[in-house]
């Protein structure tokens, strides 16, 4: 037995696909072949088949989803669909008389030309495996991939879709993404907000220290634990910079965001604690002498008088 | 209403309420097939006894934005009754003054924690329904965990008190009596400790509002203390009556983590 199919079937197949050759012009004239009683059943198979598959997906989908989680759902539910669709073609076309020998040889010879053709999409379903199995985030979490930040929508074979904060739909191939750094900003349960003070080089910054660590103890959705931290940064050129980091749950952290700068603000208007804006000094001759300044009418009065 | 704190306020069609219990500052209005609810929260100056004054006009209320209000329907003929419960989350406690358990060392804490109002129907021909629920005191939020999972909580600070006096009692806080055994060979720090509210019993008499007791026996190493909840008046609450259910039902003992602390100093930079 020749470990290659026949060549003329296989011509005549790629003919097929190429839509060259009508399919009735196939040899062994299969057409001729089925009665009535085989079209009947086949047809059948198709007709119940099909409404079945999607049954089963959609199940699975959903039992998947609700006992384990969206992304399980999603990923069992699609293989389930093209399982099922693989099983009704093959099995169709053995009630209809097709041998599936040299349909699957016809079928490697195309898969050279079309593996060349779509290396690209490969690359995108084995780097949606790795995704799969390695779940840096799951449906509907949010993530950052470059300057793109949404919700996961689905993690497919060939993409992932977001949608983005902004309301725009985002489709990014699984290979970039396991390519790129992904943020998941919503993996832990808690996170920081970071807000960063400048005030000015008079202010004493134990006394500042004390006011931040108060406001925030104040505020009901900044957490008491981990606790609140003020960092002295920096002496920059006009102030002296703090970070002032506060914790809250993934879902307040916009809230917080919000209210705890507003809350700096007034308190640092109400203890009277200077936001300072850039600022700098000029000397002239000396660094400990005042720039001089003259009024003009003086100076008129003096030529005057002169 | 029962000792002037809790149970049914029978409020007419045009009608008005004020509620104060601690900080909480509630206004309630009866409008038609409607009941109009506003909580404020006076935080600087908690209120040591509870009062509820009724009004024929909504000035009675106070002058609140009507956006501020919350609006349930409800019918005419059901009243509405106010019932106390226990904070909706575990409540971490922090004493102001940490102490330690010496190994097979034992303590009785007494711990007090603000209530919650719960404001709830009450029909002859229908079942309670729960409307709202307001703290009485305004808690800040704090995480009860690791940084990657755990639980949210409110945050309290206590005197942790080994005795009972006279001014541990007030209507809007319930007394929770607390017994940690160490049973470990090391001392015990307790500088925060979790209380699942969720499986507390209230009893309540006069001004004071007590508490199941909890027992906490420490045993060192990660997997927690065993936790027992009686579900019985405590000794030292003498003659009580039932005030509320617990919001779950306890289970006879469990594991959990009680003890520790989450330092975030690691975590800064």
């Amino acid at each position: 037995m020749s470990l290659f199919p026949d060549p003329t079937l296989v011509a005549a197949v790629v003919a097929v696909f190429l839509q060259e050759v009508p399919v009735a012009d196939l040899p062994g004239q299969i057409w001729e072949r089925i009665d009535w009683a085989t079209g009947l059943r086949s047809g059948a198979m198709v007709v119940l088949g099909v409404p079945l598959i999607f049954f089963l997906s959609r199940f699975t989908r959903t039992w998947a989803t609700t006992r384990i989680s969206a992304q399980v759902g999603l990923v069992t539910g699609k293989l389930v669909f093209y399982a099922g669709a693989a099983t009704l073609v093959v099995t169709t076309m053995v009630e209809l008389g097709f041998s599936l020998t040299p349909l699957l040889g016809a079928a490697g010879v195309v898969g050279i030309a079309l593996g060349f053709a779509s290396q690209t999409s490969v690359s995108n379903i084995i780097a949606g495996l790795f995704l799969i199995a390695e779940q840096p985030f799951v449906v509907d979490d949010i993530i950052q991939v470059g300057d793109v930040t949404g919700r996961v929508l689905t993690v497919d074979t060939m993409s992932v879709k977001l949608r983005t904060l902004d309301n725009r739909f985002v489709r990014i191939p699984n290979e970039t993404l396991v390519k790129s750094t992904v943020i998941n900003i919503t993996r832990f349960p808690i996170r920081r907000l970071d807000v960063r003070i400048g005030v000015a080089y008079k202010e004493n910054p134990q006394r500042v220290r004390e006011v931040l660590l108060d406001v925030a103890d104040t505020n009901p959705i900044a957490l008491m634990e981990p606790e609140p931290l003020v960092i002295f940064d920096a002496f920059a050129d006009s102030s002296l910079n703090l970070l002032f980091a506060v914790w809250t749950t993934r879902e307040n952290w916009l809230e917080l965001k919000n209210s705890i700068q507003e809350e700096v603000k007034l308190r640092f208007d109400e203890e009277g604690i200077e936001i300072p804006f850039p600022h700098r000094s000029l000397y002239v001759g000396s660094e400990s002498e005042a720039f001089p300044i003259r009024i003009v009418s003086d100076v008129v009065e003096e030529s005057e008088a002169d | 209403m029962s000792a002037g704190t809790w149970g049914g306020l029978a409020l007419g069609v045009g009608e008005s309420a004020v509620y104060r219990l601690g900080e909480l500052s509630l206004r309630l209005r009866r409008r038609h097939e409607e009941v109009w609810m506003h909580a404020g929260h006076e935080v600087s100056t908690p209120i040591e006894t509870a009062s509820v004054s009724i009004g024929q006009s909504d000035e009675a209320a106070g002058d609140v934005s009507s956006e501020a209000w919350i609006r349930w329907a409800v019918p005419e003929g059901e009243d509405l009754e106010l019932q106390p419960v226990l904070p909706d989350r575990p409540v971490v406690v922090s004493p102001e003054q940490p102490f330690f358990l010496p190994p097979e060392g034992r303590a009785r804490v007494f711990v007090r924690i603000p209530l919650f109002v719960k404001v709830q129907t009450s029909g002859e021909a229908t079942e309670a329904s729960t409307l709202e629920e307001f703290p009485s005191v305004v808690l800040s939020d704090t995480w009860w965990g690791s940084f990657t999972e755990g639980d949210l909580g409110y945050w309290l600070e206590t005197r942790a008190r080994r005795e009972i006096t006279p001014e541990l009692y007030s209507p809007h806080l319930a007394v929770c009596p607390f017994v940690l055994v160490n049973r470990s060979d090391q001392p015990l720090p307790v500088e925060r400790f979790a209380v699942r509210v969720a499986y507390l019993t209230l009893f309540g008499r006069g001004q004071a509002v007590w508490t199941d007791e909890v027992q906490v026996r420490y045993s060192g190493g990660p997997e927690g203390s065993e936790i027992h909840y009686t579900g019985k008046v405590p000794e030292d609450a003498g003659d009580v009556a039932p005030l509320a259910t617990s919001r779950e039902p306890a289970p006879r003992g469990f594991n959990a983590r009680t003890f520790g602390r989450l330092k975030a100093r690691m975590a800064a930079l």
